[in-house]
């Protein structure tokens, strides 16, 4: 027998997406990037000074940047937003902020890059990391991969993989925000705004060519994981509520119940077929394996996060956490030895005070300029977390947890265990910003489902808040910038100085570290020559190098951030060259390599391949 | 295989024994409120595997790390000792690469007169 049903109810057609919508977003983009060439030739480099690369970007540079923050905003708003030309918004949004140095600067910026570049170099060929020369090689993971990577494409440098690598890698991150906000909000938009709020927010600029940067990758894909395929929700067997209690009435129990019971439960099973888990647990600790000899402080980052939700049941596979545990501690113990053995004082180093002095005090220097785009780094910050409060009171309100705003507070235990200098306080932001951008984002969504006339409020934020973002990332771009000839130069000088010959940077400025690591020594520690306003010319002939190699960013440092005279390199180079110790091998405007006057030192006369040497 | 190495084995035999019970607990039918026999079998050979890496790791350098991290003073004194040995080792070795370097001094004088020998 056949029996007819009726006919389900078709959908209705749906309503086409006015013209306007579909063209709108596409169009902005492609200008965007069409802009871009111009920005790069209308861009005046010569003129960069205190206030950094915002103050010499041409008007085709922020009409980029706004084109591309409208096609992100107008794909957005548009009835039916496609995933795709989101996508690729996204991508425009980065190459025209964070990617905006590396599109008008001929070479990559950034004295570590050219350091980090230099210890790629040391692997290359051989393989083995050179000894005793710099505590980070007892975690050459990334070098060593950017080594294999250099000889399997027989290529000679990674010039333009360190240019371009900040704008890709902040895009990778920017997935990692997406898939996390996408597991945390839901919706189809907010995940796209946290993506951009991310990046908007991320001025942190640890993602030049390092291990760190590399390192976040890994610990938003593990992170991803555990909130994405692997979330779960322990159920409770013995009918406990947990805590904080679901609701304001809810009878609280004693805390060790609930702790037995919490630890007793596993978590249920994530909804995913059992072999797509198992192939997710794998990915999962092949990152966190990867991690460990890839960078000092970023296994603790996650491990102290995949605690947390270990502890409250979000995830299945706890033994990930044990996995990375043991990762850790068997590599620190064993792969890096030489470190633990020979520097224990930099592991016993007290936090606190010393960190807060030097990660953000110790940085409030120079002329006008610097110190607005400083006060400008600890402001930014300072909003994230009141926003991402506010965000963690909304997310509270609704889903009665509080884990995330915990996830973002664990890296900050980092500054009561560990001494890793200035820049803790940049990874401590950094390892939390992701989440933090989540939260912010649910505060702002929850202000926008209060009043829809916020939506243009905050359209317009985006639009002050992406050039501020060029303004303070490349606030140090008067010093941080390296020209062409700076890296032919450096390239020169090495290829003249025979090996083993001391070589070293008047001042701590330049791509003085691109080659030549484990094969010409380095400056030695000279009383007193680390304070900014050292003598450098005394520390010059303490140290007594071979080599010294003067770049224009050193003057540029010296005159903007160390308040020193202009043309004070040049005052250097002649005490320098008067004293009789050293003569000019090549120089160029403020570019100049000196060499010791004594038979030891090999080449004189202008080095190959340097342009405009007199 | 030296000490490393059975550190390093440990670890990759307790990595396999995670994967293989992993792979029981996922793909395997439980029922409420019992675990497995195999399971319970694995789980033990796991805490039996990190017993041994915790222990290799012990005894490979992490004994000697925990100690110097509970007694700060100690260790840093220690590495400062090494270090100024190192530092005067490098100087000796300078200094005779120096010696060795310089040219021979030319022969004495017959008949000079001896060096002055300073007053007591």
């Amino acid at each position: 027998m056949t029996v007819l049903l009726p006919a389900a109810p078709s959908e209705p057609p749906a309503t086409p997406v006015p013209t306007r919508w579909r063209w709108l977003s596409p169009v902005l983009a492609v200008l965007a990037v069409a802009l871009l060439p111009v920005a790069a030739a209308t861009t005046d480099l010569e003129a960069l000074d205190g206030w950094g690369l915002a103050k010499v970007l041409g008007p085709a540079a922020w009409i980029a940047l706004s084109c591309a923050v409208a096609a992100c905003v107008a794909e957005l708003w548009s009835p039916r937003p496609r995933v795709p030309m989101l996508a690729a918004a996204t991508g425009v949004l980065v190459i025209c902020s964070t990617g905006m140095p590396s599109v008008v600067q001929p070479v990559a910026r950034f004295t570590t890059t050219y350091v980090i570049a230099g210890f790629v170099d040391a692997i290359a060929g051989d393989g083995v990391p050179p000894d005793d020369v710099d505590a980070r090689f007892n975690w050459p993971a990334f070098f060593a991969q950017w080594a294999w990577f250099r000889d399997a494409a027989g290529a000679t440098d990674l010039a333009v993989v360190l240019r371009w690598f900040p704008p890709v890698v902040v895009l990778a991150w920017a997935v990692g925000v997406y898939a996390l906000a996408r597991s945390m909000l839901g919706g189809t938009r907010a995940p796209w705004v946290a993506a951009w709020l991310f990046v908007g927010l991320n001025w942190i600029e640890q993602d030049y060519f390092s291990p760190q940067a590399l390192g976040v990758v890994l610990m938003l894909t593990v992170l991803a994981f555990a909130l994405g395929p692997l979330a779960t929700r322990r159920t409770d067997a013995a009918g406990v509520p947990g805590w904080p209690p679901p609701h304001p009435g809810a009878p609280r129990l004693p805390l060790l119940r609930r702790w037995v019971v919490a630890a007793l439960t596993p978590p249920n099973r994530p909804t995913l077929p059992p072999r797509q888990v198992l192939l997710v647990y794998s990915c999962a600790a092949l990152c966190l394996l990867a991690l460990a000899p890839e960078h000092q402080l970023t296994p603790f980052a996650i491990i102290g996060q995949l605690a947390v939700l270990a502890v409250v049941g979000r995830f299945r596979g706890r033994s990930l956490v044990l996995v990375a545990t043991l990762a850790l501690v068997v590599y620190f113990v064993v792969g890096a030895r030489d470190f633990w053995s020979s520097q224990i004082e930099l592991l016993l180093g007290s936090g606190g005070g010393n960190t807060l002095q030097v990660g953000i005090l110790d940085r409030l220097t120079g002329d006008t300029g610097q110190v607005a785009v400083k006060l400008l780094r600890i402001a930014v910050p300072g909003l994230t977390w009141l926003l991402a409060l506010a965000g963690a009171w909304v997310y509270w309100r609704r889903r009665r947890d509080l884990v995330p705003i915990v996830l973002a507070v664990v890296p900050m235990a980092f500054a009561t265990v560990q001494s890793y200098g200035g820049e803790l306080f940049l990874r401590i932001v950094l390892y939390g910003l992701p989440i933090l951008t989540i939260l912010g984002v649910d505060a702002l969504r929850a202000l926008v489902r209060r009043r829809r006339g916020f939506e243009k409020l905050l359209a317009v934020g985006m639009l002050v808040l992406f050039p501020l973002l060029v303004l303070i990332r490349g606030g140090n771009d008067a010093y941080m910038i390296v020209t062409p000839e700076d890296v032919a130069m450096t390239r020169a000088a090495f290829a003249d100085t025979p090996p083993g010959r001391k070589v070293v940077p008047l001042d701590q400025t330049g791509p003085y570290a691109m080659q030549g690591v484990g094969v010409y020594e380095r400056a030695g520690h000279v009383r007193g020559c680390s304070a900014p306003d050292a003598d450098v010319v005394r520390c010059i002939e303490e140290d007594d190098p071979d080599v010294v190699l003067v770049y224009e960013s050193m003057e540029k440092r010296g005159v903007y951030l160390e308040n020193r005279p202009p043309g004070w390199t040049l005052q250097a180079i002649e005490q320098l060259v008067s004293s009789g110790g050293y003569a000019v091998r090549y120089r160029h405007e403020f570019n100049a390599v000196l060499v010791k006057t004594t038979p030891t030192v090999a080449g004189t006369g202008t080095p190959a391949g340097v342009p405009g040497g007199t | 295989m030296g000490p490393d190495g059975w550190v390093w084995s440990s670890f990759g035999l307790l990595l396999a024994l995670l994967g293989a019970r992993a792979w029981v607990v996922e793909t395997g039918q439980t029922g409420l409120g019992r675990t497995p026999g195999r399971v319970r079998i694995l789980t033990g050979a796991c805490a039996l595997a990190a017993a041994l890496v915790v222990t290799a790791v012990a005894a490979n350098g992490g004994a000697r790390l925990a100690y110097l991290l509970l007694h700060p003073e100690e260790a840093v004194a220690e590495q400062e000792a090494r270090k100024d040995a190192e530092e005067a080792a490098r100087k000796a070795a300078e200094d005779a690469a120096e010696r060795a370097a310089r040219p021979p001094a030319a022969p004495a004088v017959p008949g000079a007169a001896p060096p002055a020998v300073p007053a007591p």
